[in-house]
Protein backbone atom coordinates (compact mmCIF):
# COMPACT_ATOMS: atom_id res chain seq x y z
CA UNK A 1 0.00 0.00 0.00
CA UNK A 2 2.16 2.90 -1.10
CA UNK A 3 0.72 6.37 -1.22
CA UNK A 4 1.44 7.16 -4.88
CA UNK A 5 -0.69 4.21 -5.96
CA UNK A 6 -3.52 5.33 -3.73
CA UNK A 7 -3.34 8.84 -5.15
CA UNK A 8 -3.22 7.42 -8.67
CA UNK A 9 -6.32 5.38 -8.05
CA UNK A 10 -8.08 8.39 -6.58
CA UNK A 11 -7.10 10.43 -9.67
CA UNK A 12 -8.33 7.61 -11.84
CA UNK A 13 -11.60 7.45 -10.00
CA UNK A 14 -12.05 11.17 -10.39
CA UNK A 15 -12.14 10.79 -14.17
CA UNK A 16 -14.63 7.97 -14.29
CA UNK A 17 -18.30 8.78 -14.26
CA UNK A 18 -19.95 8.67 -10.86
CA UNK A 19 -16.90 10.05 -9.08
CA UNK A 20 -18.95 12.81 -7.59
CA UNK A 21 -21.25 10.17 -6.13
CA UNK A 22 -18.27 8.41 -4.58
CA UNK A 23 -16.93 11.62 -3.04
CA UNK A 24 -20.39 12.49 -1.80
CA UNK A 25 -20.76 9.01 -0.35
CA UNK A 26 -17.43 9.20 1.49
CA UNK A 27 -18.32 12.63 2.89
CA UNK A 28 -21.71 11.41 4.02
CA UNK A 29 -20.41 8.27 5.71
CA UNK A 30 -17.58 10.31 7.22
CA UNK A 31 -20.06 12.80 8.64
CA UNK A 32 -22.12 10.00 10.15
CA UNK A 33 -19.03 8.41 11.72
CA UNK A 34 -17.81 11.72 13.07
CA UNK A 35 -21.16 12.56 14.59
CA UNK A 36 -21.52 9.16 16.24
CA UNK A 37 -17.97 8.53 17.33
CA UNK A 38 -16.45 11.96 18.11
CA UNK A 39 -18.33 12.35 21.45
CA UNK A 40 -16.95 9.00 22.59
CA UNK A 41 -13.41 10.07 21.67
CA UNK A 42 -13.98 13.37 23.53
CA UNK A 43 -14.60 11.41 26.75
CA UNK A 44 -10.97 10.30 26.72
CA UNK A 45 -9.66 13.86 26.32
CA UNK A 46 -11.04 15.12 29.62
CA UNK A 47 -9.07 12.69 31.74
CA UNK A 48 -5.59 11.26 31.98
CA UNK A 49 -4.56 7.60 32.34
CA UNK A 50 -3.30 8.34 35.86
CA UNK A 51 -6.59 9.97 36.91
CA UNK A 52 -8.54 7.15 35.32
CA UNK A 53 -6.55 4.51 37.17
CA UNK A 54 -6.92 6.28 40.54
CA UNK A 55 -10.67 6.62 40.05
CA UNK A 56 -10.83 2.86 39.53
CA UNK A 57 -10.01 2.58 43.24
CA UNK A 58 -12.92 4.88 44.12
CA UNK A 59 -15.50 2.79 46.06
CA UNK A 60 -18.35 4.42 44.09
CA UNK A 61 -16.85 3.09 40.85
CA UNK A 62 -16.11 -0.38 42.23
CA UNK A 63 -19.51 -0.79 43.88
CA UNK A 64 -21.47 0.42 40.88
CA UNK A 65 -19.44 -1.76 38.52
CA UNK A 66 -19.97 -4.82 40.68
CA UNK A 67 -23.67 -4.10 41.13
CA UNK A 68 -24.18 -3.41 37.42
CA UNK A 69 -22.47 -6.62 36.33
CA UNK A 70 -24.33 -8.78 38.86
CA UNK A 71 -27.79 -7.33 38.23
CA UNK A 72 -27.41 -7.29 34.44
CA UNK A 73 -26.18 -10.88 34.49
CA UNK A 74 -29.15 -11.90 36.66
CA UNK A 75 -31.62 -10.11 34.38
CA UNK A 76 -30.05 -11.73 31.32
CA UNK A 77 -30.12 -15.22 32.84
CA UNK A 78 -33.79 -14.86 33.73
CA UNK A 79 -34.56 -13.52 30.25
CA UNK A 80 -32.75 -16.47 28.64
CA UNK A 81 -34.15 -19.15 30.96
CA UNK A 82 -37.77 -17.98 30.69
CA UNK A 83 -37.66 -16.21 27.36
CA UNK A 84 -36.21 -19.00 25.21
CA UNK A 85 -38.87 -21.68 25.89
CA UNK A 86 -41.57 -19.00 25.89
CA UNK A 87 -40.40 -17.74 22.49
CA UNK A 88 -40.28 -21.33 21.20
CA UNK A 89 -43.78 -22.26 22.33
CA UNK A 90 -45.12 -18.93 21.13
CA UNK A 91 -43.52 -19.23 17.69
CA UNK A 92 -44.42 -22.87 17.06
CA UNK A 93 -48.08 -22.70 17.97
CA UNK A 94 -51.10 -20.87 16.72
CA UNK A 95 -53.43 -19.68 19.42
CA UNK A 96 -56.05 -17.01 19.85
CA UNK A 97 -54.57 -13.69 20.93
CA UNK A 98 -51.14 -14.51 19.56
CA UNK A 99 -50.85 -11.10 17.94
CA UNK A 100 -51.76 -9.42 21.21
CA UNK A 101 -48.94 -11.33 22.90
CA UNK A 102 -46.59 -10.03 20.18
CA UNK A 103 -47.65 -6.48 20.93
CA UNK A 104 -47.24 -7.01 24.70
CA UNK A 105 -43.72 -8.34 24.17
CA UNK A 106 -42.76 -5.44 21.91
CA UNK A 107 -44.32 -2.69 24.01
CA UNK A 108 -41.49 -2.21 26.55
CA UNK A 109 -39.08 -1.76 23.62
CA UNK A 110 -40.76 1.43 22.49
CA UNK A 111 -41.92 2.59 25.91
CA UNK A 112 -39.76 5.36 27.41
CA UNK A 113 -37.86 3.82 30.37
CA UNK A 114 -39.15 6.60 32.64
CA UNK A 115 -42.68 5.33 31.95
CA UNK A 116 -41.51 1.82 32.79
CA UNK A 117 -40.13 3.09 36.11
CA UNK A 118 -43.36 4.79 37.14
CA UNK A 119 -45.41 1.80 35.95
CA UNK A 120 -43.30 -0.70 37.89
CA UNK A 121 -43.68 1.46 40.99
CA UNK A 122 -47.45 1.57 40.54
CA UNK A 123 -47.59 -2.24 40.44
CA UNK A 124 -44.82 -3.36 42.79
CA UNK A 125 -44.37 -0.25 44.98
CA UNK A 126 -45.39 -0.36 48.61
CA UNK A 127 -48.74 1.24 47.77
CA UNK A 128 -48.87 -0.46 44.38
CA UNK A 129 -51.54 -2.83 43.05
CA UNK A 130 -49.56 -5.96 44.00
CA UNK A 131 -46.93 -4.36 46.19
CA UNK A 132 -49.40 -3.52 48.95
CA UNK A 133 -50.13 -7.22 49.47
CA UNK A 134 -46.44 -8.12 49.40
CA UNK A 135 -45.93 -5.35 51.95
CA UNK A 136 -48.44 -7.01 54.27
CA UNK A 137 -46.29 -10.14 54.09
CA UNK A 138 -43.29 -8.01 55.02
CA UNK A 139 -41.80 -8.26 51.55
CA UNK A 140 -40.44 -5.12 49.87
CA UNK A 141 -39.63 -4.99 46.21
CA UNK A 142 -39.19 -1.30 45.34
CA UNK A 143 -35.87 0.34 46.28
CA UNK A 144 -34.01 -2.96 46.61
CA UNK A 145 -31.42 -4.70 44.46
CA UNK A 146 -34.24 -6.96 43.28
CA UNK A 147 -35.98 -3.86 41.90
CA UNK A 148 -32.88 -3.09 39.84
CA UNK A 149 -33.03 -6.58 38.27
CA UNK A 150 -36.77 -6.22 37.69
CA UNK A 151 -36.35 -2.86 35.96
CA UNK A 152 -33.59 -4.27 33.77
CA UNK A 153 -35.62 -7.37 33.00
CA UNK A 154 -38.62 -5.25 32.05
CA UNK A 155 -36.75 -3.12 29.53
CA UNK A 156 -34.25 -5.71 28.25
CA UNK A 157 -36.06 -9.07 28.09
CA UNK A 158 -38.31 -8.07 25.15
CA UNK A 159 -35.12 -7.54 23.17
CA UNK A 160 -34.09 -11.13 23.85
CA UNK A 161 -37.51 -12.69 23.26
CA UNK A 162 -37.87 -10.80 20.03
CA UNK A 163 -34.54 -12.08 18.71
CA UNK A 164 -35.29 -15.62 19.92
CA UNK A 165 -38.65 -15.54 18.11
CA UNK A 166 -36.90 -14.40 14.96
CA UNK A 167 -34.32 -17.18 15.17
CA UNK A 168 -36.94 -19.86 15.78
CA UNK A 169 -39.19 -18.70 12.96
CA UNK A 170 -36.28 -19.00 10.51
CA UNK A 171 -35.47 -22.50 11.73
CA UNK A 172 -36.46 -25.34 9.38
CA UNK A 173 -39.22 -27.32 11.06
CA UNK A 174 -38.21 -30.61 9.44
CA UNK A 175 -35.52 -31.28 12.08
CA UNK A 176 -38.09 -31.00 14.85
CA UNK A 177 -40.62 -33.08 12.93
CA UNK A 178 -38.06 -35.84 12.35
CA UNK A 179 -37.21 -35.93 16.04
CA UNK A 180 -40.90 -36.04 16.82
CA UNK A 181 -41.52 -39.01 14.57
CA UNK A 182 -38.68 -40.76 16.40
CA UNK A 183 -40.62 -40.23 19.63
CA UNK A 184 -38.93 -37.20 21.18
CA UNK A 185 -41.00 -35.07 23.56
CA UNK A 186 -41.42 -31.29 23.17
CA UNK A 187 -38.89 -30.72 25.92
CA UNK A 188 -36.32 -33.01 24.30
CA UNK A 189 -36.87 -31.45 20.87
CA UNK A 190 -36.42 -27.99 22.37
CA UNK A 191 -33.29 -28.79 24.36
CA UNK A 192 -31.57 -31.25 21.98
CA UNK A 193 -32.58 -29.89 18.56
CA UNK A 194 -33.75 -26.27 18.70
CA UNK A 195 -31.36 -24.81 21.26
CA UNK A 196 -28.18 -26.31 19.71
CA UNK A 197 -29.21 -25.22 16.20
CA UNK A 198 -29.78 -21.58 17.14
CA UNK A 199 -27.35 -21.50 20.08
CA UNK A 200 -24.98 -18.95 18.52
CA UNK A 201 -27.83 -16.60 17.74
CA UNK A 202 -29.27 -17.02 21.23
CA UNK A 203 -25.91 -16.20 22.80
CA UNK A 204 -25.54 -13.02 20.77
CA UNK A 205 -29.15 -12.13 21.64
CA UNK A 206 -28.26 -12.72 25.29
CA UNK A 207 -25.23 -10.45 25.02
CA UNK A 208 -27.21 -7.58 23.51
CA UNK A 209 -29.80 -8.09 26.23
CA UNK A 210 -27.04 -7.86 28.83
CA UNK A 211 -25.85 -4.64 27.20
CA UNK A 212 -29.33 -3.14 27.31
CA UNK A 213 -29.69 -4.14 30.98
CA UNK A 214 -26.29 -2.63 31.76
CA UNK A 215 -27.37 0.68 30.25
CA UNK A 216 -30.72 0.86 32.03
CA UNK A 217 -31.19 4.20 33.77
CA UNK A 218 -34.67 5.72 33.77
CA UNK A 219 -36.67 2.80 35.10
CA UNK A 220 -34.00 1.96 37.68
CA UNK A 221 -33.69 5.41 39.26
CA UNK A 222 -37.47 5.65 39.59
CA UNK A 223 -38.27 2.15 40.74
CA UNK A 224 -35.10 1.12 42.58
CA UNK A 225 -33.80 4.45 43.86
CA UNK A 226 -30.22 5.62 44.04
CA UNK A 227 -28.30 3.98 46.88
CA UNK A 228 -24.63 3.23 46.50
CA UNK A 229 -23.84 -0.49 46.66
CA UNK A 230 -27.53 -1.48 46.69
CA UNK A 231 -29.29 0.11 43.75
CA UNK A 232 -26.81 2.57 42.26
CA UNK A 233 -25.78 0.95 38.98
CA UNK A 234 -23.14 2.48 36.70
CA UNK A 235 -25.49 4.77 34.74
CA UNK A 236 -26.95 6.04 38.03
CA UNK A 237 -23.45 6.51 39.44
CA UNK A 238 -22.57 8.60 36.37
CA UNK A 239 -25.66 10.74 36.87
CA UNK A 240 -24.93 11.23 40.57
CA UNK A 241 -21.22 11.86 40.04
CA UNK A 242 -21.96 14.55 37.45
CA UNK A 243 -23.41 16.59 40.31
CA UNK A 244 -20.16 16.69 42.21
CA UNK A 245 -17.19 14.66 41.14
CA UNK A 246 -16.88 15.20 37.43
CA UNK A 247 -13.80 12.95 37.06
CA UNK A 248 -15.61 9.93 38.46
CA UNK A 249 -18.45 10.41 35.98
CA UNK A 250 -15.95 10.37 33.10
CA UNK A 251 -14.13 7.31 34.46
CA UNK A 252 -17.34 5.29 34.81
CA UNK A 253 -18.38 6.40 31.32
CA UNK A 254 -15.07 5.16 29.93
CA UNK A 255 -15.50 1.80 31.66
CA UNK A 256 -18.94 1.51 30.08
CA UNK A 257 -17.55 2.41 26.65
CA UNK A 258 -14.92 -0.31 27.01
CA UNK A 259 -17.53 -2.85 28.10
CA UNK A 260 -19.79 -1.86 25.19
CA UNK A 261 -16.98 -2.29 22.67
CA UNK A 262 -16.12 -5.68 24.18
CA UNK A 263 -19.79 -6.67 23.91
CA UNK A 264 -19.93 -5.70 20.24
CA UNK A 265 -16.74 -7.59 19.52
CA UNK A 266 -18.15 -10.67 21.24
CA UNK A 267 -21.37 -10.51 19.23
CA UNK A 268 -19.43 -10.12 15.97
CA UNK A 269 -17.21 -13.05 16.83
CA UNK A 270 -20.11 -15.32 17.72
CA UNK A 271 -22.27 -14.44 14.71
CA UNK A 272 -19.31 -14.86 12.33
CA UNK A 273 -18.51 -18.27 13.75
CA UNK A 274 -22.19 -19.14 13.34
CA UNK A 275 -22.03 -18.21 9.67
CA UNK A 276 -19.07 -20.47 9.05
CA UNK A 277 -20.85 -23.41 10.62
CA UNK A 278 -24.02 -22.83 8.64
CA UNK B 1 -55.04 -15.87 -2.54
CA UNK B 2 -54.54 -12.49 -4.07
CA UNK B 3 -57.88 -11.36 -2.82
CA UNK B 4 -57.06 -12.54 0.67
CA UNK B 5 -53.79 -10.69 0.83
CA UNK B 6 -55.61 -7.67 -0.49
CA UNK B 7 -58.13 -8.03 2.28
CA UNK B 8 -55.49 -8.32 5.01
CA UNK B 9 -53.77 -5.34 3.47
CA UNK B 10 -57.00 -3.39 3.68
CA UNK B 11 -57.64 -4.42 7.27
CA UNK B 12 -54.10 -3.44 8.22
CA UNK B 13 -54.58 -0.05 6.62
CA UNK B 14 -57.79 0.30 8.57
CA UNK B 15 -56.07 -0.55 11.84
CA UNK B 16 -53.25 1.85 11.05
CA UNK B 17 -55.78 4.58 10.27
CA UNK B 18 -57.55 4.00 13.58
CA UNK B 19 -54.26 4.16 15.45
CA UNK B 20 -53.26 7.38 13.72
CA UNK B 21 -56.68 8.85 14.49
CA UNK B 22 -56.19 7.89 18.14
CA UNK B 23 -52.78 9.59 18.18
CA UNK B 24 -54.11 12.73 16.54
CA UNK B 25 -57.10 12.65 18.88
CA UNK B 26 -54.97 12.40 22.00
CA UNK B 27 -52.66 15.12 20.72
CA UNK B 28 -55.54 17.50 20.05
CA UNK B 29 -57.05 16.58 23.40
CA UNK B 30 -53.81 17.50 25.10
CA UNK B 31 -53.74 20.68 23.04
CA UNK B 32 -57.29 21.54 24.10
CA UNK B 33 -56.63 21.02 27.79
CA UNK B 34 -53.49 23.10 27.42
CA UNK B 35 -55.50 25.93 25.95
CA UNK B 36 -58.16 25.79 28.63
CA UNK B 37 -55.70 25.84 31.52
CA UNK B 38 -53.89 28.71 29.89
CA UNK B 39 -57.08 30.63 29.39
CA UNK B 40 -58.07 29.85 32.94
CA UNK B 41 -54.89 31.13 34.54
CA UNK B 42 -53.73 33.85 32.20
CA UNK B 43 -55.27 36.98 30.83
CA UNK B 44 -55.27 35.61 27.25
CA UNK B 45 -52.24 37.21 25.65
CA UNK B 46 -52.82 38.39 22.11
CA UNK B 47 -50.86 36.94 19.25
CA UNK B 48 -48.87 40.11 18.56
CA UNK B 49 -47.82 40.23 22.19
CA UNK B 50 -46.68 36.65 22.08
CA UNK B 51 -44.55 37.35 19.04
CA UNK B 52 -42.72 40.35 20.46
CA UNK B 53 -42.11 38.95 23.95
CA UNK B 54 -38.50 38.63 25.04
CA UNK B 55 -37.56 35.25 26.43
CA UNK B 56 -36.16 35.21 29.97
CA UNK B 57 -34.58 31.97 31.12
CA UNK B 58 -34.52 31.34 34.86
CA UNK B 59 -32.46 28.51 36.32
CA UNK B 60 -34.17 27.72 39.61
CA UNK B 61 -33.65 25.27 42.46
CA UNK B 62 -36.08 22.35 42.21
CA UNK B 63 -37.56 23.21 45.62
CA UNK B 64 -39.07 26.27 43.88
CA UNK B 65 -41.08 24.02 41.53
CA UNK B 66 -44.42 24.81 43.19
CA UNK B 67 -43.85 28.55 43.31
CA UNK B 68 -42.39 28.89 39.81
CA UNK B 69 -45.59 29.02 37.71
CA UNK B 70 -47.13 31.59 40.06
CA UNK B 71 -43.97 33.70 39.97
CA UNK B 72 -44.00 33.49 36.18
CA UNK B 73 -47.62 34.52 35.95
CA UNK B 74 -47.29 37.46 38.33
CA UNK B 75 -44.08 38.69 36.72
CA UNK B 76 -45.49 38.43 33.20
CA UNK B 77 -48.59 40.30 34.32
CA UNK B 78 -46.43 43.15 35.59
CA UNK B 79 -44.07 42.99 32.61
CA UNK B 80 -46.00 41.57 29.64
CA UNK B 81 -43.02 42.09 27.32
CA UNK B 82 -41.22 39.09 28.87
CA UNK B 83 -41.76 35.39 28.36
CA UNK B 84 -40.37 33.64 31.43
CA UNK B 85 -39.33 30.01 31.34
CA UNK B 86 -37.98 28.00 34.26
CA UNK B 87 -35.42 25.23 34.23
CA UNK B 88 -35.99 23.48 37.55
CA UNK B 89 -33.35 21.08 38.80
CA UNK B 90 -31.14 20.43 41.81
CA UNK B 91 -28.97 23.53 42.39
CA UNK B 92 -25.87 21.37 41.97
CA UNK B 93 -27.11 20.32 38.49
CA UNK B 94 -27.89 23.92 37.50
CA UNK B 95 -24.41 24.95 38.64
CA UNK B 96 -22.89 22.17 36.56
CA UNK B 97 -24.94 23.19 33.51
CA UNK B 98 -23.91 26.84 33.83
CA UNK B 99 -20.25 25.86 34.14
CA UNK B 100 -20.65 23.74 31.01
CA UNK B 101 -21.87 26.77 29.09
CA UNK B 102 -25.65 26.68 29.42
CA UNK B 103 -27.22 30.03 28.66
CA UNK B 104 -29.58 31.52 31.18
CA UNK B 105 -30.42 34.94 32.52
CA UNK B 106 -31.15 34.44 36.22
CA UNK B 107 -29.91 31.86 38.75
CA UNK B 108 -32.08 31.03 41.78
CA UNK B 109 -29.95 28.96 44.12
CA UNK B 110 -30.98 26.96 47.17
CA UNK B 111 -27.45 26.90 48.52
CA UNK B 112 -24.79 29.54 49.03
CA UNK B 113 -22.20 26.82 48.37
CA UNK B 114 -23.09 26.76 44.67
CA UNK B 115 -23.72 30.50 44.41
CA UNK B 116 -20.23 31.11 45.79
CA UNK B 117 -18.78 28.57 43.39
CA UNK B 118 -20.34 30.35 40.40
CA UNK B 119 -19.31 33.74 41.79
CA UNK B 120 -15.67 32.77 42.07
CA UNK B 121 -15.82 31.16 38.64
CA UNK B 122 -16.94 34.44 37.10
CA UNK B 123 -20.32 33.10 35.97
CA UNK B 124 -22.41 35.61 37.93
CA UNK B 125 -22.63 39.38 38.08
CA UNK B 126 -21.37 39.28 41.65
CA UNK B 127 -22.79 42.68 42.62
CA UNK B 128 -26.33 41.50 41.82
CA UNK B 129 -26.29 38.46 44.12
CA UNK B 130 -28.64 38.72 47.08
CA UNK B 131 -30.67 36.61 49.47
CA UNK B 132 -34.38 36.23 48.76
CA UNK B 133 -35.72 33.44 50.97
CA UNK B 134 -34.82 30.89 53.59
CA UNK B 135 -35.94 27.47 54.63
CA UNK B 136 -35.53 24.95 57.44
CA UNK B 137 -35.41 21.17 57.21
CA UNK B 138 -38.47 19.22 58.33
CA UNK B 139 -39.20 15.49 58.55
CA UNK B 140 -42.30 14.49 56.60
CA UNK B 141 -44.24 11.24 56.92
CA UNK B 142 -46.98 9.75 54.73
CA UNK B 143 -50.47 10.54 55.97
CA UNK B 144 -51.08 6.91 56.98
CA UNK B 145 -47.82 6.74 58.98
CA UNK B 146 -47.98 2.95 59.06
CA UNK B 147 -44.51 2.88 60.62
CA UNK B 148 -46.00 4.78 63.62
CA UNK B 149 -43.18 7.30 63.84
CA UNK B 150 -43.81 9.62 66.79
CA UNK B 151 -40.64 11.67 66.90
CA UNK B 152 -37.20 12.03 65.35
CA UNK B 153 -35.94 9.60 68.00
CA UNK B 154 -37.84 6.79 66.21
CA UNK B 155 -35.97 7.19 62.94
CA UNK B 156 -33.31 4.62 63.86
CA UNK B 157 -35.86 1.82 64.33
CA UNK B 158 -35.02 -1.17 62.18
CA UNK B 159 -36.97 -1.88 58.97
CA UNK B 160 -37.90 1.77 58.46
CA UNK B 161 -37.44 3.22 54.99
CA UNK B 162 -36.13 6.75 54.73
CA UNK B 163 -35.48 9.06 51.75
CA UNK B 164 -33.17 12.07 51.72
CA UNK B 165 -31.16 14.19 49.30
CA UNK B 166 -27.73 13.25 48.00
CA UNK B 167 -24.61 14.79 49.52
CA UNK B 168 -24.54 17.33 46.69
CA UNK B 169 -28.12 18.61 46.48
CA UNK B 170 -28.72 21.56 48.87
CA UNK B 171 -31.49 19.81 50.76
CA UNK B 172 -29.12 16.90 51.35
CA UNK B 173 -26.37 19.18 52.64
CA UNK B 174 -28.75 20.76 55.17
CA UNK B 175 -30.27 17.41 56.10
CA UNK B 176 -26.84 16.08 57.06
CA UNK B 177 -26.10 19.19 59.10
CA UNK B 178 -29.38 18.90 60.97
CA UNK B 179 -28.88 15.17 61.61
CA UNK B 180 -25.39 15.87 62.96
CA UNK B 181 -26.75 18.50 65.33
CA UNK B 182 -29.58 16.24 66.49
CA UNK B 183 -27.14 13.38 67.07
CA UNK B 184 -24.72 15.60 68.99
CA UNK B 185 -27.30 17.29 71.21
CA UNK B 186 -29.98 14.65 71.78
CA UNK B 187 -29.90 11.25 70.15
CA UNK B 188 -26.27 10.11 69.97
CA UNK B 189 -24.09 8.48 67.30
CA UNK B 190 -25.81 5.08 67.27
CA UNK B 191 -29.11 6.81 66.42
CA UNK B 192 -27.41 8.54 63.53
CA UNK B 193 -25.92 5.27 62.33
CA UNK B 194 -29.29 3.51 62.55
CA UNK B 195 -31.00 6.36 60.71
CA UNK B 196 -28.53 6.24 57.81
CA UNK B 197 -28.82 2.47 57.54
CA UNK B 198 -32.57 3.02 57.00
CA UNK B 199 -32.03 5.26 53.98
CA UNK B 200 -33.23 3.44 50.86
CA UNK B 201 -32.76 6.23 48.33
CA UNK B 202 -30.72 9.39 47.95
CA UNK B 203 -32.66 11.72 45.69
CA UNK B 204 -31.03 14.33 43.46
CA UNK B 205 -33.77 16.92 44.02
CA UNK B 206 -35.87 17.98 46.98
CA UNK B 207 -39.23 17.30 45.25
CA UNK B 208 -37.91 13.79 44.56
CA UNK B 209 -37.91 13.14 48.32
CA UNK B 210 -41.39 14.64 48.70
CA UNK B 211 -42.75 12.35 45.96
CA UNK B 212 -41.33 9.21 47.58
CA UNK B 213 -43.06 10.12 50.86
CA UNK B 214 -46.28 11.16 49.12
CA UNK B 215 -46.44 7.81 47.32
CA UNK B 216 -45.99 6.07 50.65
CA UNK B 217 -42.90 4.31 49.30
CA UNK B 218 -40.85 5.48 52.27
CA UNK B 219 -41.79 6.02 55.91
CA UNK B 220 -40.04 9.35 56.31
CA UNK B 221 -38.18 11.95 54.30
CA UNK B 222 -36.07 15.01 55.02
CA UNK B 223 -37.33 18.00 53.02
CA UNK B 224 -37.74 21.76 53.31
CA UNK B 225 -40.44 23.25 55.51
CA UNK B 226 -41.79 25.03 52.44
CA UNK B 227 -42.73 21.71 50.83
CA UNK B 228 -44.71 20.68 53.89
CA UNK B 229 -46.43 24.04 54.24
CA UNK B 230 -47.33 24.15 50.55
CA UNK B 231 -48.57 20.54 50.46
CA UNK B 232 -52.32 20.00 50.27
CA UNK B 233 -53.67 19.92 53.82
CA UNK B 234 -53.87 16.41 55.27
CA UNK B 235 -51.66 14.76 52.65
CA UNK B 236 -48.56 14.64 54.85
CA UNK B 237 -47.60 14.48 58.50
CA UNK B 238 -44.55 16.27 59.82
CA UNK B 239 -42.06 16.22 62.66
CA UNK B 240 -40.62 19.66 63.29
CA UNK B 241 -36.91 19.85 64.07
CA UNK B 242 -36.21 22.50 66.74
CA UNK B 243 -34.42 25.58 65.40
CA UNK B 244 -31.29 25.02 67.51
CA UNK B 245 -30.89 21.54 66.00
CA UNK B 246 -31.87 22.61 62.51
CA UNK B 247 -29.91 23.94 59.57
CA UNK B 248 -31.06 27.14 57.88
CA UNK B 249 -30.93 27.18 54.09
CA UNK B 250 -30.54 30.55 52.42
CA UNK B 251 -31.78 31.08 48.88
CA UNK B 252 -29.81 33.50 46.74
CA UNK B 253 -30.49 35.02 43.36
CA UNK B 254 -28.02 36.41 40.86
CA UNK B 255 -27.83 37.59 37.26
CA UNK B 256 -25.64 35.53 34.99
CA UNK B 257 -22.55 37.28 33.65
CA UNK B 258 -23.29 36.18 30.10
CA UNK B 259 -26.96 37.18 30.03
CA UNK B 260 -28.14 38.95 26.91
CA UNK B 261 -31.14 40.34 28.76
CA UNK B 262 -29.72 42.28 31.69
CA UNK B 263 -32.71 44.60 31.94
CA UNK B 264 -35.26 41.82 32.14
CA UNK B 265 -33.06 39.86 34.53
CA UNK B 266 -32.73 42.76 36.96
CA UNK B 267 -36.49 43.37 36.73
CA UNK B 268 -37.08 39.77 37.71
CA UNK B 269 -34.62 40.11 40.57
CA UNK B 270 -36.40 43.25 41.80
CA UNK B 271 -39.74 41.52 41.50
CA UNK B 272 -38.54 38.53 43.49
CA UNK B 273 -37.46 40.69 46.43
CA UNK B 274 -40.47 43.03 46.15
CA UNK B 275 -43.52 42.72 48.40
CA UNK B 276 -45.40 40.90 45.61
CA UNK B 277 -42.66 38.36 45.01
CA UNK B 278 -42.11 37.78 48.72
CA UNK B 279 -45.86 37.27 49.20
CA UNK B 280 -45.88 34.48 46.62
CA UNK B 281 -42.85 32.82 48.22
CA UNK B 282 -44.50 33.09 51.65
CA UNK B 283 -47.64 31.45 50.21
CA UNK B 284 -45.44 28.51 49.21
CA UNK B 285 -44.00 28.20 52.68
CA UNK B 286 -40.70 30.02 52.23
CA UNK B 287 -39.45 32.20 55.06
CA UNK B 288 -38.01 35.61 54.26
CA UNK B 289 -34.25 35.85 53.98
Amino acid sequence: MDLSRIFASIRGAWKTPGTLAVVFGIALVGAVCFYLFAPIIALFFRTSPALFLTSLKNPVVIESLKLSLITSAAATLIAVAVGTPAAYLHSRHRYPGKEIVDVIIDLPLILPPAVAGVALLMLWGRMGLLGRYLNLLGFHVAFTTLAVVMAQLFVASPLYIRQAKELISHLDRSYEQTARTLGASTGTVFLRIVVPLIGGGLISAGITTFARALGEFGATIMFAGNLSGVTQTMPLAIYSAMQGDFETAISISIILVIISIAIMAAVRLITRRGEIHA
Amino acid sequence: MKQRSCKTYQSRTAVACILILLLVGSASFAGCTGVTTQAGTEATPTLTQAQSRTPLVIYAAASLTGASPVLKQAFEKAYPQYDVSFDLDGTQMLTQKIEQGAEADVFLSASTRYTDRLKSGGYLENSTVKKFASNYIIIILPKANTAKIESAADLDHTSLRIAMGTEEVPVGINTRQAIDKMANTSYGPSWKEGLYSNVVTYETTEPGVVTKVNLGEVDAGFVYESSYKAAKAGTLKAIVIPKDQNSLQTYTVGILAKTGEKEGASRFLEFLTSADGQKILADFGFASA
